[in-house]
């Protein structure tokens, strides 16, 4: 016997959400936006010295660079700048043979769960497609350390930016209180500027040890991808919780017969 | 001059990603808050139509017993049922179970096919010349309905203007691993959240082949189904909507199936999908803009719905176009932000469900734990993107080569004491 017998799922629903508590939350979601915007030098500035602390501690020297070119209301962006080596030719030719390798080896590893052998296919393709380039235009790589890390601090600024839009609007139909929602989408953003902040000392160490050659995968399969797991986890968590709570609270729902 | 090309396609990407998260998040939110529109499971009527049930089968002796049965214990009057399986070039023991309970149920009169075309179009063709009645209602053959599900799937054709319906999928064997888990949140984002606000909001519900029922006469008025078309289920869909009939989504009529249990046959499975939507797809874009039948909403959302399965497409030639600027060095800040948008957009996009319409339509089903497992969908979309994109180069090759793509069958792990 079932313990409880729930109303059926098919018409179920929520009362129209109140217009005045959908604007304000917005409106709320729109000043944090605003306030990240306004205050983005001591941001950014906070951020950029908490990497160079992390970076020294696994043994990369950084300096501060400040880079005033941009034609937006971010007119100066904070930047680091470290050490960082080039492949070899040697090393270039020994990542597109293990690259190539890989990407033949991997999908052939029936054990291995399908998704993560395409994750590491992918991974591997990008190793080996800078490999080529290295090993065919070393001279034209357009990017040192300070260009990536113009190109890396411009997407973290971003993703501060559209992280508590892309959570606003998620969480905007959901039935909790306002003052809950905005506290996971500022605890969504600061556990992006931690996280942030470990990736940039990380790839500053990997720049050094592994080389520029890693610099592709590092932004394409490491980067923006990433972030939005965790982004999307912390949701999840959240509905979970709100999923919970409503369980219990039956006279929440609507029934459209 | 190429460099701005790449830049601008990038930026296409970016928009068309954000029109269909748009989308989807209006759809949620008309789910989630908005009037539901009802079906018509509170008709009473006694004089209920003449059914006709096709289950197509190919090798499909480990389920085909179940499946029957399941239908037999529906409650519909039995002198007004009639069940064809079909048993489509079956070389295992399918045949002969059909046999067995043909022998055991008057109502049940299979077809045998050993010769002909092989396939699901073409097996229902030729059980509708035998049909007797013009309500015809299909199940996959692995599929269980719900005591209910044919009485409330027939009724719907008291309405003159009904051409199609379509119930809801839930997988039976969720607890199964990972993928039938992540399977499970895929189809009820897809069904309680997107089907049912599509039929809401008068747009386009689709009619999936299975657990649908749609009116026999339409269909041989169309010719029948196409045999060289493996998705004849959106097929019949457009077919129908361009010739001004509707269709209308069942949410009530919950049936069980069978998802994939590993990740080769869900790809099969997948990429056996995008083939037959994509060569859809080019056969019906146009008359659909030009069908006098459809209002501009319905054709905005025919079309969106139309190009899904060429949005991965979109996406992998994205991930290839950036990383060609990449190495250009033309990922300058700005481009760097798009970046971003590109890929939030199509995380958020990648398995046909945006995480918040997952979210939400576990929330209306009342799952609580198992929508913690949503980040692990993001991985699962670039398994997606390639197998996608891979039907869709198929699907050109068949249009320019004028081949026709033979059926695959779907794997099936159903075991003796889960039916």
């Amino acid at each position: 016997m079932k313990e409880r017998i729930h109303l059926h799922r098919a018409y179920k629903r929520l009362a129209a959400a109140p217009p005045i508590s959908t604007t304000i939350f917005l409106l709320l979601v729109a000043l944090c936006d605003v306030l990240i915007a306004v205050f983005y030098k001591p941001l950014l500035d906070g951020f950029v010295s908490q990497v160079g602390q992390l970076a020294a501690l696994a043994g990369v020297p950084t300096a501060v660079t400040h880079w005033r070119f941009l034609p937006v209301w971010v007119t100066e962006m904070p930047v680091l700048d470290a050490p960082a080596s080039f492949p070899s030719y040697r090393l270039s030719l020994i990542t597109f043979v293990l690259g190539v390798l890989v990407v033949v080896i991997v999908p052939r590893l029936r054990p291995v769960p399908k998704v993560v052998r395409v994750y590491v296919a992918f991974l591997s393709l990008l190793m080996t497609a800078s490999a080529i380039f290295f090993l065919f235009f070393p001279h034209r790589f357009p990017y040192d350390v300070v260009d990536f890390s113009l190109l890396y601090m411009g997407t973290q600024f971003g993703m501060w930016l559209l992280m508590p839009i892309v959570m606003g609007v998620a969480l905007s139909s959901l039935p909790s209180p306002v003052p809950e929602k905005l506290l996971v989408i500022v605890a969504t953003v600061a556990y992006g500027a931690v996280f942030g902040a470990i990736r940039y000392a990380s790839f500053l160490f990997l720049l050094q040890k592994l080389t520029v050659l890693s610099m592709a995968a590092m932004f394409f399969a490491l980067g923006p991808l990433i972030d939005f797991v965790y982004m999307v986890s912390i949701y999840a968590i959240y509905v979970n919780i709100v999923a919970l709570r409503l369980r219990d609270r039956p006279e929440v729902w609507r029934w459209s017969f | 001059m190429v460099v701005l090309i790449l830049k601008l396609y990038v930026i296409l990407v970016v928009l068309v990603m954000s029109v269909y998260a748009i989308r989807h998040y209006w759809l949620t939110v008309n789910r989630l808050r908005g009037e539901q529109r009802l079906y018509y499971q509170d008709l009473v009527d006694d004089d209920l139509p003449r059914i006709t049930v096709l289950i197509p089968m190919h090798n499909e002796e480990l389920v085909a017993r179940s499946s029957i049965e399941a239908i037999l214990r529906c409650e519909y009057p039995r002198e007004l049922m009639q069940i064809i399986p079909i048993n489509d070039h079956s070389d295992d023991r399918t045949g002969e179970i059909l046999d067995e309970l043909a022998a055991e149920h008057e109502i049940v009169t299979p077809l045998h096919r050993h010769d002909g075309l092989r396939g699901k179009p073409a097996a229902l063709n030729d059980a509708l010349e035998i049909s007797r009645s013009n309500v015809i209602i299909n199940f996959d053959a692995d599929y269980l309905p719900n005591r209910g599900a044919l009485r409330d799937l027939a009724l719907s054709f008291k309405d003159p203007e009904v051409g199609a319906v379509m119930g809801r999928v839930v997988p039976i064997n969720t607890e199964a691993n990972l993928l039938t888990r992540l399977l499970d949140l895929e189809r009820s984002g897809g069904y309680q959240v997107d089907q049912q606000a599509r039929h809401n909001l008068k747009l386009m519900p689709q009619y999936g082949g299975t657990v649908g029922a749609y009116r026999r006469d339409l269909v041989q008025a169309f010719g029948g189904f196409d045999p060289t078309v493996l998705a004849e289920d959106t097929d019949l869909t457009y077919r129908l909507y361009i010739s001004g009939w509707k269709i209308v989504y069942a949410n009530r009529v919950e049936c069980y199936e069978e998802v994939p249990e590993t990740w080769q046959v869900r790809s099969r499975q997948i990429r056996r999908w995008s083939r037959g939507h994509n060569s859809v797809m080019f056969r019906h874009f146009l008359p659909l803009l030009k069908s006098p039948y459809l209002n501009r909403r319905e054709k905005l959302d025919g079309m969106l719905l139309l190009l899904i399965y060429l949005v991965p497409v979109f996406l992998l030639t994205g991930i290839v176009d950036s990383i060609l600027l990449f190495f250009m060095g033309e990922m300058q800040i700005i481009e760097s932000v798009f970046v971003f948008l590109f890929v939030a957009s199509y995380n958020s996009f990648g398995n046909f469900a945006p995480f918040y319409q997952i979210g939400t339509a576990s929330l209306l089903d009342g799952v609580s734990h198992r929508v913690r497992l949503l980040p692990f969908l993001m991985f699962y979309f670039l398994l997606n993107i390639w197998t996608i994109s891979s039907g869709f180069f198929m699907a050109v090759l068949d249009k320019l080569q004028s081949r026709t793509a033979e059926w695959e069958k779907t794997q099936r792990f159903r075991k003796e004491d889960q039916a």
